[in-house]
């Protein structure tokens, strides 16, 4: 299949990573971008979550209520806009994690189902 | 003098030059010539009217970079923080009009606070024409954008239309919201550096094409550039006399016998080239794809190559991104397209799917597929499923597909093939392992070689390693007259 190789192949004194591709195994280095990266979870239905970091102006909902999906669940004031929430499911409350007030960042759990 | 010597003096501590120095060191020697010194700005809210800001802060004109004629604009700090205002742009949009009419490239020095937030409205029609003449004159003229101050919010888009963007170090800073918006709004604290200093945009975002560590390796950055490019899209580049590679980049010895072991592409490209001169473009974003352009017979082809070095050469979202507009840029200036494969697919994972890296890996197909320019590609040792289709295949018409002995043109990888085909024969036999490592040996003999696409004609020939220079010359030579039209259309509909 060719010449012995006279240079030293591309790792050499470097230390080379394996990356697995269909089944095949190869040395090689990695990118900043791919050892960094996040792995996958699937999210928990049952939590609720910010998609915008915003103020919360007013929550329409306490610990242990039963709550319909389609009503409104709380305010976020976010990008100079007042954002509705709605309940994404039906069924009762477990947590509120939020009050009138609260600053929160992108991704805060906001309510939590049973 | 510019905004004044106090002016001068705080940009000379920031480690800048000035604009009027930048514009000298760039062009050739006495070869500059100002137009429209003398405007003034005719704002009058805000007491505008009792401020002399010298040509409002920008400076235009023409001259030459190794004797051929270029148009130039460059913001000046001292005068306003750059501060596009109506006339500001005005000057900007005619030095840019001329360049398109007179068909010469143009470039552009950003050093600019942003928007003169007195002049309202009308700094937004300014970048409005900028930008639309950006545009038009795409693929018409190179242009190129130099990145030597802030460059922020509305005005960060003129650079990201041009062709090229140079950053340097501590200099350079491009963001759309800085970091003032984003710690009220969202609380999240970042230095202007790190948020889109030179570094995060040529390693990170990839909106840099080039990276320096001063203004100075930045202007013989641009000039080198300038060697390779044509002058317009109905010129061609500069023809130099022609150099054999150097004898210390040797073809035969570069890749290894395992294909499992990695090697740095450019030592191919390398002793491919005329004098062993590549010209490499976003060295450090997406590296597992090297792109750039190297002289063969004295002329400038671009060159797109997987690099086993870094991610085993897959194709990603950003490697894809990164080969695809290179494509369409050696496209629109008739440069000649060369393809070095040696891949083995795709990057597994769920980041990559839910990125969207189908359309992504897309508009590979698209841009090898809609260039007519000559395409030469040579598959050096891997080129699995649809990698193999990506980079340049003939299916996607290149001119001419060359392979070397130690090419392996498969669906799929030995191991990953043989696990699916013969999995019944593994798994019901005495000793699944050993069956299975029978079968990928036979999976390799069989498949892992360029004979089997060369019987189909996929390929042309199976060339030795160094016959590969004399070949693609040859191959360049007779492709220079292609001529093909593509069915009458507007225009396209590339994957977003």
């Amino acid at each position: 299949m060719g010449k012995k190789s006279k240079q030293e192949p591309g790792c050499g004194k470097i230390r080379c990573k394996t990356l697995i591709v269909q089944g095949d195994k190869y040395r090689t280095l990695y990118t900043n971008k791919f050892k960094n990266r996040k792995k996958w979870q699937k999210p928990d239905e049952r939590n609720v979550v910010s998609v915008l970091p915003g103020t919360v102006i007013k929550v329409f909902t306490e610990v242990d209520d039963f709550v319909t999906k389609g009503e409104t669940m709380l305010i976020l004031e976010a990008m100079k806009m007042r954002n509705t929430y709605y309940y994404p499911h039906s069924g009762k409350i477990k947590n509120v994690n939020v009050k009138t007030g609260d600053k929160i960042p992108k991704g805060y759990v906001l309510i939590e189902y049973e | 003098m510019g905004g004044g010597e106090k002016a001068i003096e705080k940009q000379i501590a920031l480690g800048k030059l000035t604009a009027r120095e930048r514009i000298l060191k760039l062009l050739d020697k006495n070869s500059f010539q100002e137009y429209d010194l003398f405007v003034e700005h005719e704002a009058r809210d805000f007491d505008m009217q009792k401020k002399i800001l010298h040509g409002d802060g920008v400076i235009i004109g023409t001259g030459t970079i190794d004797g051929k004629s270029v148009c130039i604009f460059a913001q000046d700090f001292t005068v306003a923080g750059g501060s596009l205002g109506l006339m500001h742009s005005r000057k900007i949009i005619k030095i840019m009009d001329h360049a398109l009419k007179m068909r010469v490239p143009l470039i552009g020095i950003n050093d600019s606070g942003g928007a003169r937030i007195q002049e309202g409205v009308n700094s937004l029609a300014g970048y409005g024409e900028i930008f639309f003449r950006n545009t038009i004159s795409s693929g018409v003229i190179p242009q190129i954008s130099v990145i030597l101050g802030p460059c922020a919010g509305g005005a960060v888009y003129s650079p990201a239309l041009t062709d090229f963007v140079f950053v340097v170090n501590n200099i350079s800073k491009m963001f759309i919201t800085g970091p003032e918006v984003i710690k009220t709004v969202l609380g999240e604290e970042i230095s202007m550096e790190d948020l889109g200093g030179a570094r995060i945009h040529s390693e990170i975002t990839g909106n840099a094409h080039f990276y320096a560590e001063s203004e100075n390796e930045c202007f013989e950055q641009i000039k080198k550039l300038m060697t390779f490019i044509p002058w317009s899209n109905q010129s061609r580049s500069m023809k130099l006399e022609s150099k054999p590679p150097r004898p210390e980049y040797d073809i035969e010895n570069i890749v290894p016998d395992d294909p499992r072991q990695p090697y740095d592409i450019r030592n191919v490209i390398k002793s491919v080239v005329d004098d062993s001169e590549f010209f490499e473009i976003q060295e450090n974003w997406a590296n597992n794809m090297v792109i750039g352009f190297g002289r063969m017979n004295g002329e400038t082809c671009g060159f797109v190559c997987n690099q086993p070095l870094i991610l085993a050469g897959v194709l990603d979202m950003d490697s894809s991104d990164k080969a695809s507009r290179f494509i369409r840029y050696c496209d629109s200036f008739n440069i000649p397209v060369i393809t070095l494969v040696d891949l083995p697919g795709y990057l597994p994972g769920v980041d990559q799917e839910h990125a969207g890296v189908i359309r992504h890996g897309a508009k590979m197909l698209y841009a090898y597929s809609e260039a007519t320019v000559p395409k030469m590609t040579v598959i050096l040792r891997k080129a699995y499923g649809g990698g193999y289709i990506a980079m340049g295949s003939r299916h996607l018409r290149a001119d001419f597909v060359f392979a070397w002995p130690t090419a392996e043109i498969a669906v799929m990888g030995p191991e990953g093939a043989a696990n699916i085909i013969f999995r019944k024969e593994i798994m019901s036999a005495e000793d699944p392992e050993k069956m299975r490592k029978e079968k990928v040996a036979e999976y390799k003999q069989k498949f892992a070689n360029p004979y089997v696409a060369a019987a189909r004609g996929y390929i042309d020939s199976v060339i030795e390693p160094s016959e590969t220079r004399v070949i693609l010359l040859h191959a360049i030579e007779i492709a220079k007259q292609k001529s093909i039209s593509l069915p009458a259309k507007k225009h396209g509909v590339p994957p977003s």
